[in-house]
């Protein structure tokens, strides 16, 4: 038993050699001579070595004996070859360090669960009009109501809605925050608690009273962390509220930025849910859970089936027929899934490529070792002894390349965390936790076997026989293994290739405004102004702006870089069609500003007052969507609705601008003068002559002299913002780069490898050919032709395997197909280019060799 | 005589050391010279199977074993039977004795025809 006492080995020894000395004694004693008794005595005992042997085995972790001493051996051997070793150790750490890193990131984003209660029933419930592209609505109170009180797979469903509000504390600026407005079942139905007081009662939600809960940062550094913060009041908007709890610092929903928790019932539109139509007032955000042991199919089809029954009772009701249920895991880390998953695909091709690479250098070391292996196995090493000598290595290499990988993977993750555009959920999250170490142990591992199990095996299996074919057969394994690398580097690069053309595509789309040298801030007034003070403030703002030196002009948006379409507009003479256009209103020179073109009719001027009839300018895909064989100019229209908007009359049509993002169709647009509905939040647009960044402080402080009671803001570029929506894009495109570049090089070095092999082990072979008349360019040509077939057929393979594995990408492409012929066509040059150079070395190496020395060698 | 040695059977080795053993402590060279002696050299003890057999016993804790000094003055290892030990050899006498009487009902008859018939 393996806690008892080992019993040295030396022991059993001195136990036979009484044993001998007493049988000799014994056998004198019978009369044999003394000379003899000693020799009958061993014959009596049998082979002695072999029963120590026996005892030495069972008696003792023989194994553990044995695979110590092939670490120990295996340690002499890399401490001997260190060059080969740091190759081998580094390969694999560049390797399996990147996979730790994407994994880490994986393992934030999208394995470890939420941290609510049961997270995997929790959904969120949307309405949905497919034949508008509309998958996620917004829901009215009403058809929450019939939903809830309708559902069966659901046990529990609640409402919400979001707001922003100035915290007016008075002690600190003041700040402009998110909060959520939610029932008293919200936090039970999520399955969590505050750390600190207690959580809205039934009866303070009926008599809306001003309660809330704050988040755990906005405790930390508004109230000082202390418990006095319960009782205290918050101040929002002017109004105060009494806090009564603080939640987990991990709690971070509806909004990953929701700071203050209110209930429901305080929200202005609560309170007019009776007057308005109401199936129609898609204002609200809906959570639900399901029931264990429900699933999302009964769920959705549930669903649907309470879907198409509010249809048949409300016809009236054709905005947003359908319900999506969008599990809440999915729902948050939906968008990255699918580029996270491309990314880690990536990234094991990229291993696997180091595998290879780290495969052939051990064959190519296998080859060099013949000789020891010869000799040990002529001592009795059986082939499994070899074999698992050779993982031994493979392993003890793996785990240092492990080890560095995992300093490589920090390093790598906290400047993943750094550049990493924001918006991708829980990233911050992100590090080497013990899954990662686990995760990174079976990497480890699995590169072990991968790159060392094949050399074992060759070597194990075929050293006995003749040296010669040792070395053909080695060949042999080696030219399939540069196929294979590179094939993988092919698919690699052709996916990467896609990445770069769509981010190029991408950059050359025409935003249809001029965003250099523009500068933008939002600007909120908040409560508290008439419309005709708002719309004074906004034109005093932009007045003041444009006397400083360096500002070309100045204009206002309600929001320049993104808007949502209206509900529904009617054309006049036709029935009101759904959904309806965006509609923005618009202060002072903005067109001229952001260098929108006018294309037909005027822009606004200072008639178009409060009284004047009501105008609007329009784009002109909106033109063509809705006047498509009519001049667009003089025709009128309306949006309808609960307080539906007066008759508008078209008085221009400019070029489309492409707000919603670049990769986004434009979608038919309204502007509308501030002057006839003003509005308390415009962005404030300014375009400058010179670089605008140096601007920007002047341009701050001068609207913010203007008045001090306005909260602060931030100024920023234009670029910077259309920066952020194409950081993403940029961000994932360069990993999936760097990934392939890697892989490039490494099927480079192992190409390399493997030529200068092929020219070493045939110096004899090409001085003979030499001798007997084959030139310079022959020998360059053979040795080429050689690197260029396995390359090539690599590379065929690789194409074959692109075309299958690129669909996958298909949802991160802007303005290519996966099969793009320009990426495929580029791709195979680019990497038989690396081929070439990468064998010209050994090829030039080779027609140099002197044929009369080539053929001394031997 | 030599030509009548023969082979143990598998598993009765063990029985026999501990049989050995219920005498008294022995050493390994003590328990092979006993065994043959008994059997009236009818049974050939290989030396070295011995010791793998002391060994597994050992392992089993039916036998333990210490260093002392033998009847002619050298160091020997001895063994000792265990509580275990004995019990197990109760066990396994009881099991030999009824394979040895079943085999020798089956093998009797022919035994007799054969007797006869020469």
């Amino acid at each position: 038993m393996f806690w008892r006492k080992k019993r040295p080995w030396s022991d059993f020894a001195e136990e036979v050699q009484s044993h001998l000395v007493h049988e000799a004694d014994q056998l004198e004693e019978t009369g044999v001579r003394p000379a003899n008794a000693g020799t009958a005595a061993r014959l009596a005992f049998g082979n002695a070595t072999s029963i120590q042997e026996e005892v030495y085995r069972r008696s003792r972790f023989w194994w553990w004996d044995q695979i110590s001493g092939d670490l120990r051996h295996a340690m002499r051997s890399f401490w001997r070859r260190p060059g080969f070793s740091v190759v081998v150790v580094l390969t694999l750490a560049l390797g399996i360090g990147a996979n730790s890193a994407i994994f880490s990131v994986i393992n934030a984003v999208l394995l470890r669960p939420l941290p609510y209660f049961a997270p995997e029933r929790l959904a969120m419930l949307w309405s949905e009009d497919s034949t508008h592209g509309l998958k996620e609505g917004r829901v009215s109170l009403l058809n929450f109501a019939d939903w809830k009180s309708r559902s069966h797979t659901f046990e529990d469903m609640a409402v919400f809605i979001g707001q922003t509000f100035l915290l007016g504390n008075n002690d600190g600026p003041p700040e402009r925050l998110r909060e959520a407005r939610v029932p008293t079942n919200f936090l039970p139905l999520l399955g969590v608690e505050p750390i600190l007081g207690r959580v809205f009662t039934a009866n303070e939600e009926r008599r809306r009273e001003s309660v809330a809960l704050v988040s755990y940062g906005l405790w930390q550094r508004r109230f000082g962390g202390s418990a006095n913060v319960l009782g205290a009041d918050i101040v929002k908007d002017g109004r105060k509220s009494r806090i009564i709890g603080v939640m987990p610092a991990s709690f971070q929903f509806p909004f990953p930025d929701t700071q203050v928790w209110e209930p429901i019932t305080t929200h202005p539109y609560w309170a007019e849910r009776d007057r308005t139509d109401q199936r129609s007032a898609s204002n609200w955000y809906v959570l639900g859970r399901i029931r264990a042991g429900a699933t999302w199919k009964e769920a959705q089809s549930e669903m649907g089936g309470i879907a198409r029954q509010l249809q048949a009772e409300y016809p009236e009701n054709r905005n947003r027929p359908e319900i999506n249920v969008v599990p809440l895991t999915k729902q948050t880390t939906g968008r990255v899934q699918l580029s996270l998953e491309v990314l880690f695909g990536s990234v094991f091709l990229m291993l696997l490529i180091a595998c290879i690479n780290v495969a052939n250098l051990l064959l190519a070391r296998g080859s060099a070792r013949e000789r020891e292996f010869s000799v040990r196995r002529a001592l009795g090493a059986g082939r499994g002894r070899l074999a698992a000598q050779l993982l031994t290595e493979s392993l003890v290499l793996s785990f240092a390349g492990g080890a560095l990988g995992l300093a490589l993977a920090a390093a790598a993750l906290k400047a993943l965390i750094a550049f990493a555009p924001a918006g991708i959920p829980r990233l911050a999250e992100a590090r080497i936790d013990p899954q990662v170490l686990l995760f990174t142990l079976a990497v480890s591992v699995f590169s072990a076997i991968v790159s060392g199990l094949w050399p074992a095996l060759r070597n194990g299996t075929v050293l006995a026989r003749s040296r010669q074919w040792t070395t053909v057969a080695n060949r042999g394994v080696r030219n399939i293994l540069v196929v294979g690398e590179f094939s993988i580097a092919l698919v690699l690069l052709a996916a990467a290739g896609l990445m770069v053309r769509s981010f190029l595509l991408l950059q050359a789309v025409d935003p249809g405004f001029r965003p250099e040298k523009l500068l933008v801030m939002r600007i909120d007034l908040h409560v508290g102004r008439t419309p005709a003070q708002e719309v004074q403030y906004f034109r005093d703002a932009m007045e003041r702006v444009r006397t400083i030196p360096g500002v070309i002009s100045a204009g206002a948006i309600s929001g320049f870089l993104r808007s949502d379409p209206e509900d529904a507009v009617q054309i006049q003479g036709r029935a009101p069609q759904q959904p309806g256009p965006c509609d923005d209103l618009i202060a002072g020179p903005f067109f001229q500003t952001a260098g929108i073109p006018l294309l037909k009719g005027r822009f606004f001027s200072d008639q178009d007052g409060p009284n004047a009839p009501a105008v609007a300018i329009v784009n002109e895909t909106m033109a063509k969507a809705y006047w498509p064989s009519e001049d667009a100019i003089g025709k009128r229209f309306r949006f309808p609705g609960g307080q539906s908007s007066p008759w508008t009359t078209v008085v221009g049509i400019t070029g489309d601008m492409h707000r919603q993002g670049l990769e986004r169709q434009v979608v038919p647009q309204v502007f509308r003068p501030d002057a006839q509905q003003a509005e308390n939040m415009l962005e404030v647009i300014v375009s400058t002559s010179g670089d605008p960044r140096s601007i920007a402080p002047a341009v701050q402080s001068e609207i913010q002299s203007l008045d001090k009671s306005v909260a602060k803001f931030k100024v920023t570029t234009v670029e910077q913002q259309l920066g952020q929506e194409t950081a993403e894009r940029r961000f994932q495109t360069s990993l999936i780069g760097l990934f392939s570049l890697a892989a490039l090089v490494l099927s480079a070095i192992g190409i390399y490898g493997l030529m200068h092999y092929f020219v070493v082990q045939r110096t004899n072979e090409i001085g003979v050919r030499m001798a007997l008349g084959a030139r310079y360019g022959n020998v360059l040509a053979l040795v080429l032709r050689q690197g260029m077939l396995l390359a090539g057929v690599g590379i065929v393979i690789g194409i074959l395997g692109a075309l299958a594995l690129t669909r996958l990408l298909s949802g991160l492409l802007f303005g290519v197909t996966p099969t793009d012929p320009v990426t495929f066509a580029a791709t195979p040059a680019i990497l038989l280019g690396v081929a070439v150079l990468a064998c010209w070395i050994p090829a030039r190496r080779a027609a140099g060799i002197d044929p009369v020395r080539a053929l001394r060698q031997d | 005589m030599p030509s009548q040695r023969t082979e143990l059977l598998q598993g009765t080795l063990d029985l026999l050391i501990l049989r050995t053993l219920v005498l008294g402590a022995r050493h390994g060279q003590g328990i092979a010279r006993s065994i043959q002696q008994q059997s009236e050299d009818v049974f050939l003890v290989d030396h070295g199977s011995l010791y793998l057999a002391l060994q597994r016993l050992e392992a089993k804790g039916w036998v333990k074993a210490a260093w002392g000094i033998s009847e002619n003055n050298r160091r020997a290892r001895f063994y000792t039977l265990t509580a275990k030990g004995k019990s197990q050899l109760t066990q396994k006498t009881d099991q030999w004795r009824r394979v040895a009487n079943a085999i020798g009902r089956i093998l009797a008859p022919s035994e007799v025809k054969g007797q006869a018939e020469g």
